[in-house]
This record gives structure tokens, C-alpha cells and sequence, in this order.
């Protein structure tokens, strides 16, 4: 089954692409900004060191925006989880059917397939499900035989989580409660104070592991913005009944890009579907409860993890909240990937007794339901499961295949490497590919920053390009501002010499405004431009029909244009404008 | 502490048999189940009776009352198809309250005495069939507080076919079930009379024979199938009765249907799953608890689906009215709660209880029924998210659902095939009691939440929640203003107030013409209008003149005796009026000749204006005036008549 979804995935991530974060990370390693500070610092979130190791190796390893060595890297890594997984079943319950049943559960999941579409979410979580996955068993393992070398292992896992995702404390939450439910006996308080005793170890190396993190996480500056408290209940029936409950059965089903064709998919399950999927769910339930005794106790780690997830989201994610609203954040499986090894350990648990503990779960003398379930039933059950997350997984993995951004920035790249060395206006990146929002490194110079041999930025130039929005390069000109009249050309071609035309210019209320000059020229010389902030003297200007363009970082109304070597210059279009293709 | 559902009389029972003075007690043997009854029916009519008293009319009401008070009713009209509606009885109750004009008490007292008849019909429904036994009070509790019916009791329209049929729902299955039991001529009769009424008053009535039949298939028949078949075949006058109404109704609906409402096979998924997931699934649990008026604006699902609705497709703008209609928004969390729990509490039931699921074979279909005549009828026009989320469409499944929740608690008293408690339970755990004082407990709060908010906006007299109310408040003010008589031109009146989807229900002549003292008339001198608040206004035409300056100078076109033709850019037929302003010697009428419009209309001396309605197309007026008069008219103006703002009377 591991090998099959190796396949599979596989497959899937084959045909993926970057997206966003992605880009932005190589072209920091590019620029070589990747120094210490750079490993060490909190993004979007999350401490993760481990990461950007993750992503480091690749760009030692892989070539130059090359897929296939993320997509090695996003499947050796889930095979890592997976076969991880498959220990934690095996030590826990045993080699039994039940432990195929929950790691065909986790296997086939919808929950975890943005943890291998996008590369900046695999190198969180596909770690931090390694980390839950062996600190789980590392754990049980100790609590069986005592011996210390197995808490330094969860510790190890422990770490792997750190620096890699921010919600690895929840392993250690979730590790106390399973303590208290399986692995002591006896009444409440003889449980606290036993696992106190019994585990004073583990909590030590956890405990000095997480304050640690939690030292050096809050010594990293990060923005934050509030929540709003009547976004909180939106967000938790969202997260629970349209993300958890039909994704834990084999949902979504159906779902629906956030913005346009963008990869980044919300669930979006019939309500029919979720009706269904929470009948199924409570039927389960019953079932446990009436048949086991303390069955439903694994439920305890699952609210108090799914608690703190939906918490974090809303504190954390404030302004996607905000921006998005709650109702369609809430369906963000993304935000709940993480809580997929809990749920499959759990709902094995649900039925099957960990071997070796204390206080497992007990088949009851008299169950209240007297009817014993069929082993076709349950078998049933996990296929169906099974092949419906595939399913799901497989819609979401197609909106992977093809969307707008990638179209773009393939053609891009693909513009930039082919030809002759492009010399670029600098500015923003084409919003197809990435927001401005993110300012200095959605910059030419800076977003294709992997490609830097091939080309050059410039904010002065003569016959600058541009990248147009479906990712092509085209001449730079500039366009209106706010709808604006575009820069017309003048009655006649102005002659221009070493004393300078005057040109008296509109400027347009706005930032970031370019000087075009189009000028026609019988040999070649040089011109000097004034008005636009520093003087720009110099400008080499070839013979013919040419087009000079300036950032200009003070623009004023009267601008002078000074054309030396004696050339026969004139200027037959000139005024501001926002720099774009033509 | 844990009980089954059928063990001693609760306290509650008991204190109200306590109660009961002993001169009622010594003249009637009133048992405690049958006091609680009454209590609860009496108690939610008084909470009905609060909905229904500061109601007011809306929509179709309007269209009811104009016929009645213009007179426009007669035999063959209690036989019209109203909407695809075929509602004689309804229609006789109209004729008959009808006459009350505007008065609301007695529309509203009408619909307390029709939902007091219902509620008795369901208890007495409960009462013989499945005998005094006090759980027949919590099929009665849902009932009389599920919010489906909500609609009924504020809304008259909807009063006079939801009413009469849940009486008829609830007396043909008593009548049926007690002739399966006694063979009694009476008791067939009666349910012959309760489907009659049925039809008469509802178009899902030819559900209920199929509820009868289910009825004797499943409590009143045993074996295989063919023994079935020969018992079956043994209620022949039933069938053969029910058969007969039935063929009678359908070809008399037939008869009457001139248009079919549009349809798209797209809305079917949304309209079961809205319908039967969100506005009934939740109703199970007292919900929807939120609501969305029909104005709320277009659901931005539907802008964007492939599938849009007919009504979208032409002008948005004309979506408008219908408020305070509001459509059930129930929050997910209540819808698969409500489900959840209704779907373990089966299974629990079945686990203990042979025959406790047969009533899901008569259930189960009817809410398909249901949710395919939403889609046949009205979901191609406003879409699944309006339709499927209009509870008036569902509130005879509160009725049926009374019945099935007994079905699922009680045996049928004198059935072949009773409910009883399995020797070996599935479950072996009965319920607690705390877990049904609970569960019945939080269905009566959130039906009542979800009752009252219902039933807020159609108390309001804002002109934004509930525009018509507003609208003839400020009209009835005006009259009084006018001194109890004013004339008006008969015009279109606001979307907000009359949607032209009505026309010509749109018009005062007709809206609102039990207003006793208001003349809609369609042509008169300096005649006034009703502008958007219901005020009055001097009418005009403001549009530019249609001919060009007459040849007679400080007169422009001289008319007298003999015919004078004023020529004028090409009118189309249309809901067009035309605005003549003149000088008049003397009073007096002008004959006027517009394309084949003739109109003789009185003129007085001075300077005036005419307005009247036009019909059909013509490209001249020809003006003539009765003997001594003389006028002379500036231009002739076309178009729609709008009232002038700055002349407030």
C-alpha cells in the first residue's frame, strides 16, 4: 500500500509546480539572502529551519527551477511519513487488520494532499507527521520497556517537529492525554500523579524541547494582526463539519479554488455529503461506545488537538480570516493536514486495545448493542474510505495540472532562458504570477532570481522589456495611471542638442511613475535627462527609433532632455506613466 | 434513571388531571392525556392568534380580495387556476371573508379558527387511531409548534389551502382507519369527504390517497404478496372512491392550466437537497432558527451557477416585492444535528420495536413527492435556493410527520401488524428520560425561536421590511387627507408594492380596491396619481411632445365641432397614456380618436390637462369637441405617467 501510494503521489506531485513561497525561497537562496538569520527566522507563521534545509538541498541537488528534484523531495518524504506510520500501527496494535485499516486510512486521505501539492506546505508538515508519527510510537515503546533510549528518540522526533512546523507542542499535548488514558490505570488523580512519576523522564526531554522552541519562536520577530470574535463560530462549523467530518470519511468530494483557477483549493462538499458523512461518523461512534468500554476517551486528544488547530488558525491567520471570511477559511484543509495521524490512531482506537498498556480499551461483557458488526462490514467501510479519498485526492491533485500562475511563470521562465540576454524594466513581477503584495521580491531582479545569469534589470535603459501578464516579453513602455490618457505622441518630432529641449509634463498622481522618451535619431550619442530626480547623464542612444525609459523618484512637471555626440535627435513622445508591456 | 417511552403517566399529565374542577370532572371523564391535549392546542392558538393579529395582507391576498370586492366572482371562478393552484374550497372561503375588505381581524381570526380545526383534526387523528395514550401528545407537539406551518398563520393566502388540507390529511386517515377497522359506510364516507376536501384545497392532495394505501399495505396486511394483494383488493370501495376523486381532480386541474411553469432538470439536485436536507431536515429539530427575506438579494451561488433560474433571466430588477416573505437559512451545525439525532433515534427505535421503521415506505416517498413538485412547479422559475427554501411548500409534512412519529411510537389500535417491543433488543440500553425531556425541550425552544423570528417582519409596518403594509397605510391616510374620496389615474403601481408579474393586479383599480372612496380611472382631467409612498401627486407625462407646434398662432391646434387631426410621431401599442394640455372656452367633452381607441372625455373652461390611457398603435389624434366649446391644445405627449413632485396637494 506504501508503495502503491508512492506511486501515486508520485504522479500527482510529478505534475505539479511552484507556487508562491516557493518561488520566493529560491530566489532567496539564489541571492544568497539564505544566511543564518535567514534558516532561523519565523515565516508566515512557522519556525522551521528544518525547511529551509529541505529546500536548500534541493537547489544543491536539483538544476534551476527543476521540479522533478522537489517532487523526489516531496515523495521520499511522505514515504518517510508513511512507513512511519506503518510503525506506529505495528508497535501500537500489533500486525494486525486494524493497522492496515488505518494506514489505508491515512494512505488515501484528502487531508494531507496540500502537504504534497505545495512544496512550501510539504516541508512543514510532511516532517511534522513524521515527527507525530514517531514520537507516538518512540513513546509507547518506552512506556512498554522502560528503556531511556526510546524517550531520546521521541525527543528526536520532537525536534524534527520543532524546526519544522509551529504546531508540534500539540504532539506533546496529545502525548500527555494518551499517557493519562492508556498508559496509567486507576482513578483520575492516581493517573496525573503516576504519569508524573512514571514519565518524568520523557516530560523532562519534551518539556525542555518545547520550551526551548517556544524561547527561541517568541524571540523571532512576527506580525500578527487581532481576530474578531464574531468570526470565531463561523470558522469552527466550518472547520468541523465541512472540512473534518466529510474529509474523515473520504471528502470532500468537491472542491473550489480560492481565487480564480489558483491551485489553493477549499472543500466544498454537497451539504448532502456532509449530512451523510456525520450519520457515518456518529454510527461509528455508537458503535464503539456500545461494544468497548472507555473506547470514546481517544476522543479527548482529537477535540483538544482539533481545538487548538481551529484556535491557531483564527489567531494566526487573522487576516486571511478577515480577508476571505471565515465560512470559506474554515474550509482550508490545509489547515487541519496536520490532524490526520491523530484521527487515523484514533479511529483504530476506537476499536482495537493497544497492546502492552495499562488501561486499554475493553470489549464490554454485555454490549449495549448486541448485534456484532460483520468483518465485511468494516472491511466495506475502510475500502470505501479508501477509494473515496483517493477520489477527492485525485480532483484536488488535477487543479494542480494547470492554472493560470503556473502557465505563466513556465512561459516566463522558458522567455527568460531562451534568446539572446533580456535587459528588463525593473519592476514588479506580472500579478499572474505573483502579487505585488510582497513588494521587493516580487521584483524582476528579485522573484527570477535563479535565472540571474540570463538576464538584467535595469531603472534607467534604452529598448527596456518587460514580462506581460501571460508570462511573454514585449517592450516596456507605460501605461496610465487609474485609467488615465496614455502618454500621446507629440504634434512633431521635437530636435533636441547639447542645450537641451524643455518638455512641461503631467504628473499623475501616483507611485512608482517612469519617464518614457521616444526619440528618433539619425547616428549614435548620448542623453542626459533632467527632472526626474538625479540627473541621469549619459544614456547611451543608438541611431534609429528607440525608446529611453527612467524610474523616476522625484518627478517633476518640467523635465529637460539633453542629447550630446552630436546626433540628430529628436523626441517624439515623452510624459509619466506606470512601466508595463506594451 | 432510564424509562421507555411507554411506561406511567408523567407528572405533567397528572397535575393537569388534578386540576380539572370536579363539575367537569363528574360531567366528562376527561383524562389527563386529553386535558394536556387541549392545553397544548389552546396554548398554541393563542400563540398563533398573537402571529395572525398583527399580520397583514401581501401578494395574492390582494389579487383574492379585488375579485371579491369588484365583483368578479362567480361559480366557475371558485375553478380557476391560480398559480397552477386549483382551490375551490379556498376560493369559497375567499368569496365568504372576502367581503371584509381590508379589515385584518377577520382574516385573522379566520386563520386561528382554520389552524384550531386543524389542530383538533390531528389530535382527534391521533386519538382514534392510535388511542388515549399520552405519547400521542408529542406527535401532537410536533405538530402544532413545527415551524413549517409558520406561513399559514400569518399569511392568508396560505391559511386557506394549508389549513383545510392538513384537516383533510388528518381526517381521511382517521375515516380510512377506522372503516378498515369497523367497515362502517360512515366512516368511508367521511374519508370520500376529507379527500374532496383535500383537493379542493391543495394541489399535493393526491398524495393522500397513496398515504391511505401505504396505511393498509403496511399495518392492515400480512404475508407474501399476493395475500397482500387479496386484502388489498378486499378495500375495493375505498380504492374504487379515492380512484374516482382522484381521476375527477386531475382532469378538472388539467383543465384549468393555460401555462406550464417553466422547468430545468439542473435544479433537481438542489432542490431535494435544500428541501429535504435544510428546510425540512431541520425543521426535525425546531429549526431552521434563521431566516433570509425573499428580498435579501440575489443568492450570489445562483449569479454565478450555469443553472439560473427564469426569473433572473429576464430584469433583477423586477425581483422585488414578496417581502416579508423569508426562505430558511438554517446554520449548518442545526441541520446535521437535527438529522443525526433523528436518524439515531429511528434506529434506536427500530432496534427495540418490530415495525417501528414501516412508517419511513409512507414518509420517505412523500418527501421525494414533495421535493419533485417544488422542482415541477416552481424551482425552473426562482431557482432551488428560493423554492426549496419556501417551508410553506413543506407544511403539510408537519402533518404527516405527526403521523409517522406515532406510527413510530404507538401501534395502530385494531391493526393486523402492531408495533411491539422486540423479546431480544438490538440495543439493549432504552433511552433515559432526561435524554427526551431534553430533546423534546430543545425542539420546543428553537420552534419557537424559530416561530417568532418568522413572524417578526411580517408584524412590521416599515416600508422596507414589508413594503405593501407601509404602502396602504399611507394610501388609506391620503384618503383620509382627501376627506374619504379621491380619483386617481389608474397606473401601475410601485415594483415594491405590486410586481407587474400580477398585472393587471398591479393596478389601484384593483389592489386596492377595497378602499372604499378611491376611483382608479383611466382618462379624466387634471387627474392625480399614488407616487412611490402612497402619496397624492398631480400625473403628467413628462416625455417630449410627439407633434410638431400647431398652425394656429396663441392657440396652436384649434379644435371645435368639426374633427381636427393632430398628427404624432408613431405610437406602438404598450402601457402607454397620453397627455393632452389645452385651453377650453367652456366645459364640455372632446371626442378623441387615437388609431382604433375611441374616448369621449369631459373638458372644462380653462387651462387644463387630459390624460388618458391609449390602446393599440396609431400615428394621429383627432379631436372633437362637443358644440359651443372650443379648445386649444399645445402638443400631445406619450408615455408613462409619473407623478410631478413639487405639486404636494
Amino acid at each position: 500500500m506504501i508503495v502503491v501510494q508512492a506511486v501515486v503521489r508520485g504522479w500527482w506531485v510529478g505534475h505539479g509546480w511552484y507556487l508562491v513561497d516557493d518561488y520566493l525561497f529560491l530566489s532567496d537562496i539564489a541571492r544568497g539572502a539564505d544566511d543564518l538569520d535567514w534558516y532561523l527566522r519565523i515565516h508566515q507563521g512557522h519556525f522551521m529551519p528544518l525547511s529551509f534545509v529541505l529546500v536548500k538541498a534541493v537547489t544543491l541537488f536539483g538544476g534551476v527551477y527543476d521540479w522533478s528534484a522537489v517532487a523526489v523531495e516531496i515523495v521520499a518524504l511522505q514515504v518517510i511519513a508513511s512507513l512511519t506510520c506503518w510503525w506506529m500501527f505495528r508497535t501500537l496494535f500489533g500486525p494486525t487488520r486494524a493497522a492496515l485499516a488505518g494506514l489505508a486510512i491515512y494512505l488515501t486521505s484528502a487531508f494531507t494532499m496540500p502537504s504534497i501539492m505545495w512544496w512550501a506546505v510539504a516541508i512543514n508538515q510532511l516532517p511534522h507527521q513524521i515527527a507525530f508519527f514517531g514520537a507516538i510510537t518512540a513513546h509507547v515503546l518506552y512506556a512498554r520497556t522502560r528503556r531511556i533510549r526510546w524517550v531520546a528518540v521521541a525527543g528526536l522526533f520532537l525536534l524534527v517537529g520543532y524546526t519544522s512546523y509551529a504546531k508540534t507542542g500539540l504532539i506533546v499535548v496529545t502525548l500527555a492525554l494518551l499517557t493519562l488514558i492508556w498508559l496509567v490505570d486507576g482513578a483520575p488523580w492516581h493517573r496525573f500523579w503516576d504519569a508524573i512519576r512514571r514519565f518524568w523522564l520523557a516530560w523532562a526531554v519534551y518539556g525542555t524541547l518545547s520550551v526551548a522552541w517556544l524561547v527561541v519562536y517568541l524571540s523571532r520577530p512576527s506580525a500578527s494582526l487581532s481576530a474578531e470574535p464574531g468570526r470565531l463560530l463561523p470558522l469552527v462549523q466550518a472547520e468541523v463539519l465541512e472540512n473534518a467530518v466529510p474529509t474523515v470519511v473520504g471528502g470532500p468530494w468537491a472542491w473550489r479554488s480560492f481565487a480564480g483557477d489558483s491551485p489553493v483549493q477549499f472543500a466544498d462538499p454537497p451539504i448532502i455529503a456532509v449530512v451523510v458523512a456525520a450519520v457515518l461518523l456518529a454510527l461509528l461512534l455508537l458503535v464503539a461506545w456500545a461494544r468497548h468500554a472507555r473506547s470514546l476517551l481517544v476522543l479527548w486528544p482529537v477535540v483538544v488537538y482539533f481545538s487548538a488547530s481551529v484556535l491557531l488558525v483564527y489567531v494566526g491567520r487573522a487576516y486571511t480570516v478577515t480577508l476571505l471570511g471565515a465560512e470559506n477559511i474554515g474550509r482550508h484543509v490545509q489547515y487541519l493536514s496536520d490532524l490526520i495521524p491523530l484521527i487515523v490512531l484514533a479511529a483504530v482506537a476506537l476499536f482495537v486495545p493497544i497492546v502492552g498498556v495499562a488501561d486499554p480499551i475493553r470489549l464490554r461483557p454485555e454490549p449495549f448493542i448486541t448485534v456484532a458488526p460483520r468483518r465485511w462490514t468494516a472491511v466495506a467501510l475502510v475500502v470505501g474510505v479508501s477509494i473515496s479519498g483517493l477520489a477527492s485526492s485525485a480532483v484536488y491533485a488535477q487543479g494542480w495540472r494547470s492554472f493560470g500562475e503556473r502557465t505563466a511563470s513556465e512561459n516566463a521562465i522558458a522567455a527568460i532562458t531562451e534568446g539572446p540576454r533580456h535587459r528588463f524594466a525593473e519592476a514588479f513581477v506580472p500579478s499572474t504570477i505573483v502579487s505585488p503584495i510582497f513588494g521587493e521580491r516580487a521584483l524582476l531582479s528579485s522573484f527570477f532570481a535563479p535565472l540571474g545569469s540570463q538576464y538584467t534589470t535595469s531603472t534607467t535603459g534604452i529598448d527596456l522589456a518587460m514580462l506581460n501578464r501571460e508570462g511573454g516579453i514585449e517592450p516596456a513602455d507605460v501605461s496610465p495611471v487609474e485609467s488615465g490618457p496614455a502618454v500621446a505622441p507629440l504634434e512633431s518630432c521635437r530636435p533636441t542638442d547639447e542645450v537641451g529641449q524643455v518638455f512641461d509634463l503631467e504628473v499623475p498622481f501616483s507611485f512608482g511613475l517612469w519617464l518614457v522618451v521616444d526619440y528618433r535619431s539619425s547616428s549614435a550619442g548620448a542623453l542626459t535627462v533632467v527632472g526626474t530626480g538625479e540627473p541621469m547623464t549619459g544614456i547611451e542612444a543608438p541611431a534609429g527609433n528607440h525608446r529611453l525609459l527612467i524610474q523616476a523618484t522625484a518627478p517633476g512637471e518640467t523635465v529637460r532632455v539633453y542629447a550630446t555626440g552630436d546626433p540628430d535627435l529628436c523626441v517624439n513622445r515623452i510624459g509619466y506613466g506606470l512601466v508595463s508591456s506594451e | 434513571m432510564s424509562t421507555d417511552l411507554q411506561d406511567g403517566h408523567g407528572p405533567v399529565v397528572r397535575l393537569l388531571a388534578r386540576l380539572r374542577p370536579a363539575p367537569i370532572r363528574r360531567l366528562t371523564p376527561m383524562s389527563g392525556v386529553t386535558a394536556a391535549a387541549l392545553v397544548l392546542i389552546l396554548a398554541q392558538a393563542a400563540f398563533r392568534f398573537w402571529a395572525s393579529s398583527r399580520s397583514w395582507f401581501m401578494w395574492d391576498d390582494y389579487i383574492f380580495i379585488a375579485d371579491v370586492t369588484r365583483g368578479d366572482t362567480s361559480f366557475g371562478w371558485l375553478f380557476h387556476s391560480h398559480f397552477s393552484l386549483v382551490q375551490p374550497i379556498g376560493f369559497a372561503m375567499v368569496w365568504l371573508v372576502g367581503q371584509a375588505g381590508f379589515t385584518w381581524w377577520v382574516y385573522a381570526l379566520h386563520i386561528v379558527v382554520l389552524q384550531l380545526l386543524a389542530s383538533v383534526a390531528c389530535w382527534v387523528m391521533l386519538r382514534v387511531v392510535f388511542g388515549n395514550h399520552r405519547l400521542i401528545l408529542l406527535p401532537l407537539l410536533l405538530y402544532l409548534l413545527s415551524p413549517l406551518t409558520m406561513p399559514g398563520s400569518v399569511w392568508w393566502s396560505v391559511a386557506i389551502y394549508q389549513y383545510p388540507f392538513h384537516v383533510a390529511i388528518f381526517g381521511a386517515i382517521t375515516c380510512h382507519v377506522v372503516w378498515l377497522r369497523s367497515r362502517s359506510p360512515w366512516a368511508l364516507g367521511g374519508a370520500f369527504a376529507f379527500l374532496a376536501l383535500g383537493l379542493g384545497s391543495y394541489l399535493k392532495a393526491p398524495l393522500i390517497p397513496f398515504v391511505l394505501l401505504g396505511i393498509s399495505l403496511l399495518w392492515f396486511t400480512r404475508g407474501g404478496i399476493a395475500q397482500r394483494a387479496r386484502t388489498l383488493a378486499g378495500q375495493w370501495p375505498a380504492w374504487l372512491g379515492y380512484a374516482l376523486l382522484l381521476g375527477g381532480y386531475v382532469w378538472l386541474w388539467a383543465s384549468r392550466q393555460t401555462v406550464a411553469p417553466p422547468r430545468q432538470s439542473c435544479e433537481a439536485f438542489g432542490v431535494v437537497e435544500t428541501s429535504l436536507v435544510e428546510s425540512v431536515g431541520s425543521s426535525l429539530l425546531g429549526g431552521p432558527l434563521s431566516w433570509r427575506l425573499w428580498t435579501g438579494g440575489i443568492d450570489p451561488l445562483v449569479a454565478s451557477s450555469d443553472c439560473v433560474p427564469q426569473a433572473y433571466r429576464g430584469d433583477p430588477d423586477l425581483i422585488v416585492g414578496g417581502a416579508p416573505q423569508s426562505l430558511a437559512s438554517p446554520p449548518l451545525a442545526l441541520v446535521v444535528v437535527a438529522v443525526v439525532a433523528v436518524v439515531l433515534l429511528v434506529l434506536h427505535r427500530c432496534a427495540r420495536h418490530h415495525h417501528a421503521a414501516k412508517v419511513l415506505a409512507i414518509v420517505v416517498p412523500y418527501l421525494l413527492a414533495s421535493a419533485a413538485i417544488v422542482l415541477l412547479g416552481r424551482a425552473g422559475t426562482w431557482g432551488s435556493q428560493i423554492s426549496a427554501r419556501e417551508v410553506r411548500y413543506f407544511a403539510d409534512v408537519a402533518a404527516i410527520g405527526a403521523f409517522a412519529l406515532a406510527a413510530a411510537l404507538l401501534a395502530i389500535r385494531g391493526a393486523p401488524v402492531a408495533l411491539r417491543p422486540r423479546t431480544s433488543p438490538l440495543i439493549t440500553r432504552p433511552l433515559t428520560r432526561g435524554l427526551v425531556q431534553w430533546l423534546v425541550a430543545g425542539f420546543v425552544l428553537f420552534s419557537l425561536v424559530s416561530s417568532a423570528t418568522y413572524v417578526a417582519p411580517w408584524h412590521s409596518t416599515d416600508s422596507t421590511k414589508f413594503p405593501e403594509r407601509a404602502y396602504v397605510a399611507e394610501v388609506r391616510k391620503t384618503l383620509a387627507e382627501a376627506g374619504g374620496s379621491m380619483t386617481v389615474a389608474d397606473v401601475p403601481l410601485p415594483l415594491v408594492v405590486a410586481n407587474p408579474v400580477i398585472a393587471p393586479y398591479n393596478l389601484p383599480s384593483r389592489k386596492l380596491a377595497p378602499l372604499k372612496g378611491l376611483e382608479a380611472v383611466t382618462q379624466g382631467t387634471d387627474l392625480q396619481m399614488l407616487d412611490d409612498q402612497g402619496r397624492l401627486r398631480s400625473a403628467t407625462i413628462p416625455d417630449q411632445p410627439r407633434a410638431e407646434p400647431g398652425p394656429v398662432e396663441n392657440c396652436g391646434y384649434q379644435v371645435q365641432s368639426d374633427s381636427t387631426t393632430i398628427p404624432v410621431t408613431g405610437v406602438v401599442p404598450g402601457p402607454f397614456w397620453v397627455r393632452i394640455d389645452y385651453l377650453s372656452s367652456a366645459n364640455g367633452d372632446v371626442d378623441v380618436q387615437a388609431g382604433p381607441m375611441f374616448r369621449r372625455i369631459a373638458v372644462e373652461r380653462g387651462l387644463h390637462t387630459l390624460l388618458f390611457q391609449s390602446s393599440g398603435d396609431f400615428t394621429s389624434v383627432e379631436l372633437t369637441t362637443s358644440a359651443g366649446v372650443t379648445l386649444c391644445v399645445d402638443n400631445v405627449h406619450v408615455g408613462p405617467v409619473e407623478p410631478v413632485e413639487e405639486d404636494a396637494s
